[in-house]
């Protein structure tokens, strides 16, 4: 593609470039006030957007708080993420009968190809966005519900100016500003009910997109300003983890005391890895009629919470509360690492937020940093 | 009789994800609760595969369950699998009549790395159905020489009435194989060992091999697995000469799903096979 | 409705009879039956591969027994209860107990360690005619249960997933996990980290898909406790969300309260009679 320029859009512009990508057919998903948190839905204008609202984040803890300016993207990240489309709940894989000479026929469902835009999405989202790509499309064998949702989408990143107490994404290097992988990137800059937004085209089609809105050259006093925005967000992110031989770390300790002191407060309630972006595990479930000669599949969000995940012949392989958590910290951050050549964490900082009882994994990732455990042969990995 | 057949236009979707019907053409009656089916693709050809894979047999409206290949690859006629009666859905495959049809998928996952045996003796150690999914690299080392000159298998069950494959056990021995069996509890007619599986490593009633030189593949229960390995190392055989094949809650067999991860590995994708070397550091970890 | 509606495809038995099917009640409010007549096209599956012997809520017929299915509904409450329920019991192929009251005493268990002569003293105008037990237990206490299904009420859907599952010769799938699994699969926000309002969902099971908290209500542990749960660090919670140790106990000793792992919570935040709190 051509040598990125950026570009000034106003609010009417940011209307444009949403009437824009609908005139180019796409289904555009961004940032919106529903029950009490801001949340990707379907957007019908970007009257819709979550205007002059902010959240306020502390491990188990989430709340919604105005703000006295006209930002649309003044927050940092709500419960759900991109995953929720791209990666959905539930979706049906195949229906199967069985004639009355017992023969059976199998009818694999056909994945939709819908264009989606998604505007808004946050730097560490577009990370996690980029490692589920990684596991469901770019592995030995590509899941079809995903690739046939993620094919055809057009994502908006904007920068984050707003981090939450729960944000860390610096740490895990995916914000507060996007790396690569977006069509369009915004700096939103804020000046009470003035809103403009600098917009970098990140790909050909970004770019043809972005012609088609009004706007301005960006001045030198506007790059420096959105320079300044990011510089903000960096110092005002407070948490953050050491990923200094983080897979060692965790791996050296699989036995540490540490994870039955999380585990008298963790629910296994399954919430860290639901709200989680990454998150990919999921279940099958074959659902039967009373006819019994027709059977569905569906594919379900599982959770390493869960006991029946690690089912095997004789029961729960990970029956204790302490053994899930250990399998879930340990390949967020360090077996991620083995499997596909990357940490599983963006920092986001959902696991905290939306934990009941706030579990922060910074904190505990910490105390296993300052008391580390006895050493154990690390060697090992798939070969 | 109407063909079953699975419709799938979409070239996206893996064929491990779709099930094919199988038919049962044949049942062997293994022991009590164990058989052994022997199936072909209701449409199609039988696909290849490599000893050590593993296929999701379903049985329908129960579920899946993950089992190994048992036949030899050589056998282009029919696939067999030995399968244990032990929920639900194992119990519904060993019921399933001949003619009946159950669905597969796959097989998936790596092999047992015969083509990069170096050494001149292999030794195959088998526990109780673990036998199964060795049997394959067992005639497959038996046919293709090589540097292989000296075969040997040690097989342990629970007691005499569970070993199973006892016809191949005298074919191989004919065929200039060594076999060493044991059990964990004798009975009247068993004159054999008694005692566990690494009792027979380096003993007269087992086999007494230039260890330095013996490349070992191992399935069975994890922890017969972890002792057979303690004592090969002890013995002189190098870790990275050691190879086990792991068992984890299989389910989508695409490394897709997550429920088979072991530590760093993913057993669908990384396994079922893996370098002693590599698994050692979780292999013993409880509940990992 | 007309034959078109229904969706469901009905295989007509193929052997003589089907299996036959009881529903009894023992003290309840009937919500659980009734979801069984709830379940509309599903109703009609269920007649296809079930003959209805004994339904009393929905059928003047009454077959006698033995029966293949037996559904229980309710709890055990009276000496005349715990003589009918070893009868079903004899009766019953399968005995499959449904709802909160079968299947943990129910919201009438709050009777239990308390002085029920003096409810009884209290309510009836003639407290000598009343026969009553100290407590009301779960069906599973008495006699072999073969699987329950929980919920206030039970969910259809589940109903009928356990009947085709014991048609198929399979366990039911009916999920153990916890009630944040059904919120986060519909969206619904947490409504303990987004607005503080005291829930349960974390330690109870899924079954109801999250009902209350979607509607802005903290989950009352209709379906019980789920498969591993940590009463004691959701208590904890409560107190940081400003809950009193009696309000605590009250929370937990809801529809479910006398499952082991509510009751035993509950008893850990119960003020001793006479303190104020």
């Amino acid at each position: 593609m051509n040598t990125p320029t950026s570009v000034t859009i106003d609010l009417t512009g940011l209307g444009e470039l949403v009437s824009e990508l609908v005139a180019r057919g796409y289904e555009v998903y961004g940032p919106q006030v529903h029950n009490g948190v801001i949340t990707p839905d379907l957007l019908r204008s970007v009257e819709d957007l979550p205007v002059g609202w902010t959240d306020e984040q502390e491990g188990g803890r989430y709340r919604l708080v105005r703000r006295n300016d006209g930002a649309r993207f003044g927050y940092a990240v709500g419960p759900q993420s991109w995953k929720e489309v791209l990666h959905p709940a539930r979706t049906k894989v195949w229906s199967m009968t069985r004639d009355s000479a017992g023969e059976l026929k199998v009818t694999m469902t056909e994945p939709d190809r819908p264009l989606r835009a998604f505007v808004g999405v946050r730097p560490c989202e577009l990370a996690a966005i980029a490692k589920q790509d990684r596991v469901l499309m770019h592995g030995p064998h590509p899941d079809p519900v995903y690739t046939a949702n993620r094919e055809n989408t057009f994502v908006v990143v904007v920068n984050c100016g707003e981090p939450a107490a729960t944000c860390f994404c610096p740490s895990m290097g995916t914000g507060p500003k996007a790396g690569p992988g977006y069509d369009l990137a915004l700096t939103e800059l804020v000046d009470g009910s003035e809103v403009r937004y600098i917009a970098e085209p990140g790909s050909d089609l970004g770019a043809a997109v972005l012609r088609g809105v009004p706007s301005a050259v960006t001045s030198d006093a506007e790059r420096e300003r959105g320079r300044q925005v990011i510089a903000d967000a960096v110092d005002r992110i407070t948490r953050q983890i050491d990923t200094t031989g983080i897979r060692d770390l965790l791996f050296g300790n699989l036995e540490s005391p540490r994870w039955d002191q999380i585990a008298e407060r963790c629910l296994t309630c399954g919430n860290c890895t639901l709200a989680c972006p990454t998150c990919f595990c999921t279940n099958m479930e074959d659902v039967t009629d009373l006819s019994g000669d027709h059977t569905d599949r569906w594919r379900t969000w599982d959770s390493c919470f869960s006991l029946e995940f690690s089912h095997m012949g004789p029961g729960p392989h990970r029956a204790s509360v302490k053994s899930r958590y250990r399998q879930w910290l340990t390949h967020k951050l360090g077996s991620w690492i083995d499997q596909f050549d990357e940490s599983g964490c963006v920092g986001c900082g959902r696991c905290i937020t939306w934990c009941p009882v706030g579990i922060d994994l910074t904190h505990e990732l910490s105390e296993f940093r300052a008391a580390p455990g006895p050493k154990r042969e690390l060697e090992g990995q798939p070969t | 009789m109407n063909a079953a057949t699975a419709t799938m236009e979409s070239a996206v979707i893996s064929d491990l994800l779709i099930p094919r019907p199988y038919r049962v053409i044949h049942k062997v009656d293994e022991i009590p609760e164990v058989v052994t089916l022997h199936v072909v693709p209701v449409d199609g050809e039988l696909p290849q595969f490599a000893p050590a894979q593993v296929s999701m047999l379903g049985a329908f409206g129960v579920g899946e369950a993950a089992i190994s290949v048992s036949s030899p690859v050589s056998n282009r006629d029919f696939h067999a699998y030995t399968i244990r009666r032990a929920g639900p859905i194992s119990g519904a495959l060993v019921d399933t009549p001949v003619g009946g049809v159950i669905t597969i998928r796959g097989p998936f996952g790596n092999m047992w790395p015969l083509d990069s045996v170096t050494t001149p003796q292999l030794l195959v150690i088998g526990g109780g159905l673990g036998i199964a999914p060795l049997r394959a690299a067992i005639e497959a080392a038996a046919e293709q020489g090589g540097p292989i000159e000296r075969l040997s298998v040690v097989y342990g069950a629970k007691d005499p009435s569970s070993l199973i494959f006892e016809a191949d056990l005298d074919r191989w021995r004919n065929a200039g194989v060594e076999v060493a069996l044991i059990v964990d509890e004798g009975s009247e007619n068993w004159d054999g060992a008694v005692g566990v599986v690494p009792d027979l490593l380096e003993s007269e009633d087992g086999v007494e091999l230039d260890w330095t030189n013996t490349t070992a593949f191992i399935c069975g229960p994890d922890i017969m697995m972890h002792f057979c390995a303690l004592r090969l190392t002890e013995l002189g055989v190098p870790e990275g000469r050691i190879w086990f094949t792991m068992e984890r809650n299989m389910q989508c067999g695409n490394a897709l799903c997550g429920h088979c991860q072991l530590g760093p590995f993913i057993v669908c994708r990384d396994g079922p096979v893996v370098n002693y070397q590599s698994i050692r550091p979780f292999h013993h970890v409880r509940e990992l | 409705m007309t034959a078109t509606e229904v969706t469901t495809e009905v295989k007509p038995s193929t052997k003589v009879g089907n299996p036959t099917l009881a529903v009894w009640k023992f003290a309840s409010c009937d919500g659980c039956q009734l979801s069984l007549l709830d379940c509309e096209d599903d109703l009609l599956a269920v007649a296809g591969r079930l003959d209805i012997a004994y339904f009393p809520e929905a059928s003047s017929g009454m077959m006698a027994g033995p029966y293949d299915v037996s559904l229980v509904e309710g709890s055990i409450t009276t000496p005349g209860d715990l003589k009918r329920i070893k009868e079903i019991r004899e009766q019953s192929g399968l005995l499959i107990t449904i709802g909160a009251c079968a299947t943990s005493g129910g919201i009438q268990a709050l009777r239990n360690g308390a002085d029920v002569s003096e409810f009884i003293g209290i309510v009836y105008a003639h407290p000598e005619f009343i026969s009553t037990l100290d407590t009301s237990t779960p069906i599973a206490d008495h006699v072999t249960v073969d699987f329950e299904l929980r919920g206030c009420p039970i969910d259809r859907g589940q109903l009928v997933e356990t009947i085709a599952a014991h048609l198929a010769g399979r366990p039911p799938r009916i999920p153990t996990t916890s009630v944040c699994v059904q919120c986060k699969a519909r969206g619904t926000p947490c409504i303990m980290v987004s607005q503080g309002t005291p829930c349960l969902g974390p330690v109870t099971q899924g079954g109801c898909n999250a009902l209350c908290p979607t509607y802005n209500r903290g989950c009352y542990g209709c379906f019980g406790p789920m498969e591993s749960p940590n009463t004691a660090a959701l208590a904890q919670q409560f107190t940081h969300l400003g809950l009193t140790d009696s309000e605590i106990a009250r929370t937990f000793r809801s529809y479910s309260g006398w499952a082991q792992a509510f009751r035993e919570e509950a008893d850990k935040h119960e003020i001793p009679q006479g303190t104020n709190q």
